[in-house]
């Protein structure tokens, strides 16, 4: 192990974990604009810097200044250190697990193979189980240390739900090992392939099911937010104030980013693009970024235009000329695009690392875009959805959950074994 | 020990810094003008007239019991659907199916019997 | 190098938390300091070459065992009259004597020759397909008695748990009749 060695793998944790840290408000922004859409209204779009409003995600920003500025109210007679250590430890547990989570596919630079990923862990899929029942802890702590009625028996029935539905988690796990033969995310979304029937959403359907669904528990989303039912419910949180509250909202926003690419991974293939294959893309890199190069100038100078064009004077400060300043740069992009693509076209286009280079970058986008539209899932079930009552989640768990779960399996073998 | 493991111990370190890093963050920045009233434990306004601790209804510890025996088996089953596929291919799939049959039916009867017993049912 | 330090790090760990196991009143900071403790096994496992075993063990001891007795900790807290430390009888003279037992092994351990000084990289727990393999196979019959252990394991508590619900049946008629 050399100087090498330690920074790549030193760039591989501070990459993969600054992505799933810069998604965090990009998630809770698309909640927020989801929620206003869903209720037929406009939801974020004032707070700005210097004009620039960026459709409301400012305003994640402002929330986060003015959550970390409020006062931190720490009842009396708690234990202090424990008190810090339940919304740090939701934290952990929800972001660590995306050590075993792959963002591009296997990509071939100078002789060697290199994946987006912290590591291809021979025990993925079982390492982000761990990690993630480490979160029944946060809830305890939380619950507990907070020395009020409300908020132990609040702990107590959301520590009871998120360990009944981490089995149901766990089941639904154990059919993908069997179908893929390995523990690894990188193998079972390699094993998918690019054959979009060949994906697991479609070869195990039962066990997406009951994945979806004791991912909604586990980060406690609705129809399954009983920990935090803000409506009705006092929580294992009602001691927490400020940022040390927010953590705990911010745990569960990287539950659902980390939730969301483990699904794309296990169910919908990772990095694959149906019926275009890492090689063929590989192969026919020249004629793909051809093609893509005009198509990026137009649609910059276009959306550029159409962005310019909503130019109005209506609040009177710089807020106004948001629509120029990124309209214009964008069309001036496009149009610099389009000039350059004559001297440096054939250039670039006939590099070494052009396949190489294009593959990872459809790879990664395959796996955001598939990231964000199952997060996407999150948001619309959120705000369209009623919330069980708890005995319903207890008894959806262990009574529905579990025994599917135990079927699939059973069931998964002996097809498995029928076809050989 | 290789690469790949030093960068998971970089990824939980860098985690765990960032989270606690945050806590405290929270804990310097944040203004203080708390009065001694605010420091009392919430109870809707109220005194607090009871410590949380103390007699509880035993289905949260049932839940946790069962909780525990099912998690050994899914942990039982992970190594098993592992080799599955391997053995599968080497022609040994049906013994494995079989195994596996009668250790998920000995499960299936826990769960019946829970079920049966009323250990599942919240409201009783 | 690194791996000298992992080690030592994670070993540090594993002893401080669980002096602090033993030295806790409270049971609940007690609990806690044993999580930690079976969380820097945990790593130790990982530092091994043993991914598989690692996340086991957190996820069954740490995540499933440890969270029970939280509970149990939880539900059966006395209040502060109940953290007073509670001395057994004899309690001192049968610790010393668990002492020197363990001494004597891990002496007995190190000195007597077949001592194995650290595990070769690339052995069977290293896949978990290949140690799948072993619970499928060679171990084929200790896997199912883990089901029947399991089976019975629950059957007791569901029983213990329920006990006397029978007895109690007439009450609840009558309350389900008033309501």
């Amino acid at each position: 192990m050399n100087a090498m060695d330690i920074s790549i793998a030193a760039a591989r944790a501070v990459v993969i974990f600054g992505l799933v840290l810069s998604l965090i408000p990009v998630l809770i922004w698309m909640e927020r604009k989801g929620a206003a859409y869903i209720q037929d209204r406009r939801g974020p779009n004032r707070a700005h810097i210097l004009g620039f409003r960026l459709g409301g995600l400012v305003h994640m920003l402002a929330d986060a200044l003015k959550l970390l500025t409020k006062e931190e109210v720490t009842a009396a007679g708690v234990m202090k250190p424990l008190v810090f250590l339940a919304p740090a430890l939701a934290f952990f547990a929800a972001t660590a697990t995306v050590a075993a989570v792959p963002f591009s596919g296997p990509i071939s630079v100078a002789g060697q193979t290199l994946t987006l990923e912290v590591a291809n862990m021979k025990a993925g899929l079982v390492y982000v189980l761990a990690i993630s029942s480490l979160g029944a802890y946060a809830l305890l702590l939380a619950g507990v240390t907070s020395q009020t009625s409300y908020s132990f028996l609040g702990a107590m029935r959301a520590a009871s739900q998120f360990i009944s539905y981490e089995l149901a988690l766990g089941m639904a796990a154990l059919a993908l090992f069997l179908v893929a033969g390995s523990l690894s995310l990188t193998d079972i979304a390699a094993d998918q392939g690019a054959v979009l029937w060949r994906w697991n959403a479609f070869r195990q359907p039962l066990a997406f099911l009951i994945f979806m669904a004791a991912l909604f528990a586990e980060a406690s989303r609705l129809p399954f937010d009983l920990p935090e039912g803000d409506s009705e419910i006092v929580g294992y949180h009602v001691e927490y104030s400020s940022m040390r509250f927010a953590m705990f909202f911010m745990a569960e926003y990287a539950h659902i980013i980390v939730g969301s690419a483990v699904v794309a991974a296990l169910f919908f293939g990772g990095w694959n693009i149906p019926f275009a294959d890492q090689g063929l893309i590989a192969a026919n890199a020249e004629r793909i970024a051809a093609v893509a190069w005009p198509i990026a100038a137009v649609v910059l100078m276009l959306a550029g235009a159409s962005i310019a064009q909503r130019f109005k004077k209506r609040f009177g400060d710089l807020r106004d000329y948001e629509p120029v300043m990124i309209g214009l740069p964008m069309m001036i992009a496009g149009v610099t695009l389009a000039i350059l693509y004559a001297p440096l076209g054939d250039v670039i286009l006939s590099t070494r690392w052009l396949p190489a280079a294009v593959t990872f970058v459809l790879g990664f986008t395959a796996v955001l875009a598939k990231t964000l539209l199952i997060a996407s899932v999150f948001v619309w079930v959120r705000w369209t959805l009623p919330r069980f009552r708890y005995d319903q989640v207890m008894a959806f768990g262990w009574k529905i959950l579990l025994p599917a779960g135990m079927l699939n399996l059973v069931v998964t073998a002996a097809i498995m074994l029928y076809l050989g | 020990m290789g690469q790949e493991f030093l960068a998971v111990i970089i990824l939980l370190i860098i985690a765990a810094l960032t989270a606690v890093g945050i806590v405290a963050a929270s804990a310097l920045i944040g203004r203080r003008v708390s009065p001694e009233e605010r420091n009392i434990p919430y109870e809707c306004g109220l005194d607090p007239a009871s410590r949380p601790f103390g007699r509880f209804p035993i289905k949260f510890f049932l839940v946790g019991v069962l909780f525990l025996i099912f998690d050994v088996e899914v942990v039982f089953l992970i190594p098993w659907a592992a080799a599955f596929r391997g053995s599968a291919s080497l022609g040994n799939g049906a013994v494995l199916a079989v195994e596996l049959v009668v250790f998920v039916s000995l499960l299936a009867l826990a769960l019946v019997f829970a079920w049966a017993r009323g250990a599942l049912e919240w409201e009783r | 190098m690194i791996e000298a330090i992992l080690f030592y790090f994670l070993a540090a760990c594993a002893v401080v938390s669980a002096v602090g196991t033993i030295t806790r009143i409270n049971p609940l900071m007690s609990a806690l300091w044993l999580v930690a403790a079976l969380l820097s096994l945990a790593g130790l496992y990982g530092a091994l070459a043993a991914p598989l075993v690692a996340a086991i063990q957190v996820i069954v001891a740490a995540g499933a065992v440890m969270v029970l007795i939280l509970f149990v900790v939880m539900m059966t807290d006395r209040g502060p009259e109940g953290m007073r430390p509670r001395a057994i009888r004899f309690s001192k003279m049968l610790g010393a004597l668990a002492a020197a037992y363990l001494a004597i092994v891990m002496i007995v351990a190190v000195a007597v020759p077949p001592f194995v000084a650290s595990p070769a990289s690339g052995g069977y727990y290293e896949s978990p397909v290949t140690l799948g393999g072993f619970v499928a196979g060679k171990y084929a019959a200790a896997f199912e008695l883990a089901g029947v252990m399991l089976l019975v394991a629950a059957l007791s508590v569901i029983t213990i748990a329920k006990w006397g619900e029978r007895t109690r049946s007439d009450d609840d008629d009558c309350e389900e009749a008033l309501s």
